[in-house]
């Protein structure tokens, strides 16, 4: 090797490169999007239909799954070693349980009108398979920090797909936006939007487009030339 | 301690439970007072909304609090020896700023009590405020309802409360209770209200139950001298 290769300083990658190069934006990225919870995995449908006729109330349970999702998935990962299998799933489910408990304490105390309206959907993220199978499959075998990046894109992801449900449901259905007027008084509302067949028809749309998306991104990188 | 045997394990779970347990217990203690205090604010909320005091949709748990206390008394009466005592809400003129906390009262506007029984899809409760000659209807509220969107849900609607005010609580004959009729028509008695179209049932239970509710208030009424004094 000659001197002046040997002096060269390695060729800098650029940051939008290395940043998608990381671990945590890869895991991030197949949770938000490519192995989305809803749209890939049909993972939490029950309470994705039930709370998205008003944005605020989903807003609400996005935040709740996100966070119960993430620092459970990050709890179990830190103590992982130290969990014999066989009482895995006790622990796990231990754990998702107290954090729903006390997501549901602090909406009682500080978020109570919403609470009320939620709080049985609330206290059934403790079943959501969209929970326990971020901490089973991913948690169990990577650390803290990656668990806990892989448990919010799966809430982000969730979140995703019950904003694009809510949103047309609440101004079509009420007219409002986030409880703030959104079309004029005098359009009839379409109450079937307020009713749970729209959360059904509205994912099944989300879904489609979704996938149709995906298929589409797949199809151009196929192609010759593709990126 | 072998990781994978049973001491291992029976230690380790119990740990993590207990653990677990107390950072609920913590988060609890933490958390009630507020919550107790909301729980109360919801039912106060209704009983002044049902007496016909105006609150602001925004009013904070305290702000209700601080009102409801300046301005309603709640008193207990015994009924059937072991049963449960009937609580009556007096509501009086407000005649100081609300929050100002030991503000004067005026004269009596009215008596709430809870009313409830089982709708078409869970139990109904609510509170139903009468003038002090306790013949009229002030008001009613409900705080409590599993009846369907857009059908018996109406309950808690304002059209459907304010079909009550002014109403009495009997008809020509002295029977007491509500007669339901359509909406819009014309009411021919002093104890017609508006029904809930394609609410048959729920219009069907609430009639029901306020008959008996009202019926057993007037007949503790009469016994403890409400609304006499």
């Amino acid at each position: 090797m000659s001197e002046h290769a040997r002096n060269a300083e390695p060729p800098v990658m650029p940051l939008a490169l290395r940043i998608k190069a990381s671990p945590s934006y890869r895991t991030f990225k197949a949770q938000f999007w490519d192995d989305n919870p809803l749209f890939r995995q049909i993972l939490g449908v029950c309470s994705a239909l039930a709370v998205t006729n008003l944005v605020k109330n989903t807003l609400v349970m996005c935040a709740a799954v996100t966070l119960v999702t993430a620092c459970s998935s990050c709890l179990y990962a830190l103590i992982r070693n130290a969990t014999p299998a066989r009482t895995r799933l006790l622990v796990q489910m231990l754990i998702i349980a107290s954090l729903v408990i006390v997501v549901h304490l602090f909406l009682g105390a500080y978020m109570f009108a919403v609470s009320e309206q939620i709080g049985a959907y609330v206290g059934l993220i403790i079943t959501n398979c969209l929970v326990l199978g971020r901490v089973e499959a991913f948690a169990t075998k990577n650390g803290p920090w990656l668990s806990f990046v892989d448990g919010f894109a799966a809430g982000c992801g969730y979140s995703l797909v019950l904003l694009l449900v809510s949103l047309p449901r609440e101004i079509l259905g009420f007219g409002s936006l986030c409880g703030l007027a959104a079309v004029p008084e005098s359009m009839p509302r379409w109450n079937i939007m307020v009713m749970a067949p729209a959360g059904f028809f509205g994912l099944a749309v989300v879904i489609w487009v979704c996938r149709g998306l995906q298929l589409r991104a797949q199809a151009s990188k196929a192609r010759p030339g593709g990126k | 301690m072998k990781k994978h045997g049973p001491v291992y394990m029976w230690c380790y779970t119990v740990a993590v439970a207990v653990v677990f347990g107390f950072a609920l217990s913590f988060v609890n203690q933490l958390t009630a007072a507020k919550i107790k205090a909301n729980r109360q604010a919801v039912m106060y909320r209704e009983i002044m909304r049902a007496l016909g005091y105006v609150l602001r949709d925004d009013a904070t748990s305290g702000e209700v609090l601080a009102r409801f206390n300046a301005a309603v008394t709640a008193r207990e009466y015994a009924r059937a020896p072991g049963g449960p005592a009937l609580v009556v809400w007096e509501g009086r003129e407000e005649t100081g700023v609300p929050g100002e906390g030991a503000a004067p009262r005026g004269k009596v506007i009215g008596y709430a009590f809870r009313v409830g029984g089982v709708g078409f899809w869970g139990p109904i409760e609510g509170v139903l405020a009468l003038e002090p000659d306790l013949a009229t209807v002030r008001g009613i509220s409900f705080f409590k309802d599993e009846e369907t969107p857009g059908l018996g849900h109406e309950i808690n609607t304002d059209w459907f409360r304010d079909a009550f005010k002014g109403t009495k609580l009997r008809n020509a004959e002295g029977a007491v209770g509500f007669e339901f009729t359509a909406r819009g028509k014309e009411p021919k008695a002093p104890n017609e209200v508006d029904a809930i179209t394609g609410a048959t049932e729920t219009t069907n239970s609430v009639r029901a139950f306020l008959a008996r509710n009202i019926e057993a208030f007037l007949e503790a009424a009469r016994t403890h001298g409400i609304g006499t004094r």
